[in-house]
């Protein structure tokens, strides 16, 4: 064994130490949500919220529209947008994700799923949603990869075997 | 066998500190045997709470993450495991990777490699328990493993970059650490992540760190 420490704890631990009890856990929660250990206190539209965030993204970007154009097409505010690429904030209002629907012609019911404000009906888009908002990355320009990854999943979501809302 | 770190001085709640060692890089054999400790600790717990008949709404979340199992039955140890031990007995443990895909995400060192913690767990004997009057009675357990965590950073030259996505009980703690609040990764179900600097790392070391 190396380096005895003859003198107890610093200040620093010591403080440190008092609010790790008064915390009831410190443990950061990485592996218990890649573990299915952690829930959370969140509704379980929070995974397919990021799925949402990089659909409109990478649509957005596929389109070559800056994210005021966007807005100027969907009909809705440039800072609901921007918040919902972002992944900040709440879920975003009903009609924002009717516009959305609109403009891309992706099945509102299933963009509702997607943006926290339905709950997803069908595992296997839950599943898709995981899947697509893992592969893709934020990236300046639109790679093959996530071409295919964008192409593939708006298949999915457009499924009508999949209990699909169509506009 | 486990790497020995270091001999570390814990304070008992109601008597003098109490030496432990801290040990780097548990076997799974090792593991095995935290897991075979706590889990009838677990039970031991659960049958009070039971027999209490406290609601579930007020048993500790933990009781649940059976998180060593699910290490051992993974095909690889992706993780080294630390651990602090004091008498035979086994105080806490902590899960850590250097995973290429966690980098540093802000400021001149973003890209740069981090080690991530994953998990902190201290024995359930040691958990605050109010609804049956049980409260912590060695402090800093896992304080002593994220400075631990510090020290493993250095070591791979990492500069003692950390990363993490806290709970969210658990975020105060990791502010006052030191670390910064980056963003709430959706992808994490929404957990926030914090991320330690190399300035921070050395400051919480020089602060609570062992010579």
């Amino acid at each position: 064994m190396t380096n005895k420490l003859n003198t107890g704890p610093t200040p620093f631990f010591t403080e440190m130490a008092e609010i790790e009890a008064s915390c009831g856990t410190i443990t950061p929660g990485g592996f218990l949500v890649d573990q299915g250990l952690w829930q959370g206190n969140r509704p379980p539209t929070v995974v397919p919220g990021a799925a949402f965030s990089r659909l409109l993204e990478l649509w957005r970007r596929r389109m070559g529209w800056t994210l005021e154009q966007f807005a100027q097409h969907a009909e809705v505010d440039t800072e609901d947008l921007l918040m919902i690429e972002m992944g900040m904030g709440r879920p975003p209002s009903p009609r924002t994700v009717f516009q959305i629907a609109k403009v891309t012609e992706i099945p509102v019911g299933k963009l509702m799923e997607l943006s926290g404000l339905a709950t997803p009906r069908s595992g296997n888009t839950r599943e898709a949603a995981v899947r697509f908002a893992a592969q893709s990355e934020s990236m300046a320009k639109l790679s093959a990869q996530e071409d295919d990854a964008l192409q593939t999943f708006i298949r999915i979501l457009s499924d009508p075997q999949r209990g699909v809302d169509r506009l | 066998m486990s790497r020995p770190l270091r001999v570390i001085q814990l304070q008992r709640r109601d008597a003098p500190l109490v030496s432990c060692e801290l040990l780097a890089e548990l076997t799974p054999l090792e593991l095995l045997s935290v897991d075979e400790a706590w889990h009838g600790d677990r039970l031991a717990m659960m049958r009070q709470l039971m027999q209490r008949e406290i609601p579930r709404s007020q048993w500790p979340q933990s009781l649940h993450w059976d998180w060593s199992r699910k290490v051992l039955a993974a095909p690889q140890l992706i993780h080294s495991v630390y651990a602090i031990r004091s008498e035979s007995k086994w105080l806490g443990a902590m899960l850590i990777r250097a995973d290429p895909r966690y980098r540093v995400r802000l400021g001149p060192e973003a890209g740069k490699e981090i080690v991530y913690v994953d998990f902190v767990e201290s024995a359930p004997w040691n958990w605050p328990v109010p609804a049956l009057d049980q409260d912590v009675s060695i402090t800093g357990v896992g304080t002593a493993l994220m400075l631990a965590a510090v020290e493993k950073s250095m070591e791979e030259e990492f500069g003692g970059r950390l990363g993490l996505h806290a709970l969210p009980q658990s975020e105060r703690f990791y502010e006052a650490f030191g670390m910064t609040r980056v963003a709430a990764d959706a992808w994490k179900q929404g957990l926030v992540y914090f991320e330690m600097t190399q300035t921070q790392a050395q400051e919480a070391w020089r602060k609570g760190g062992w010579t």
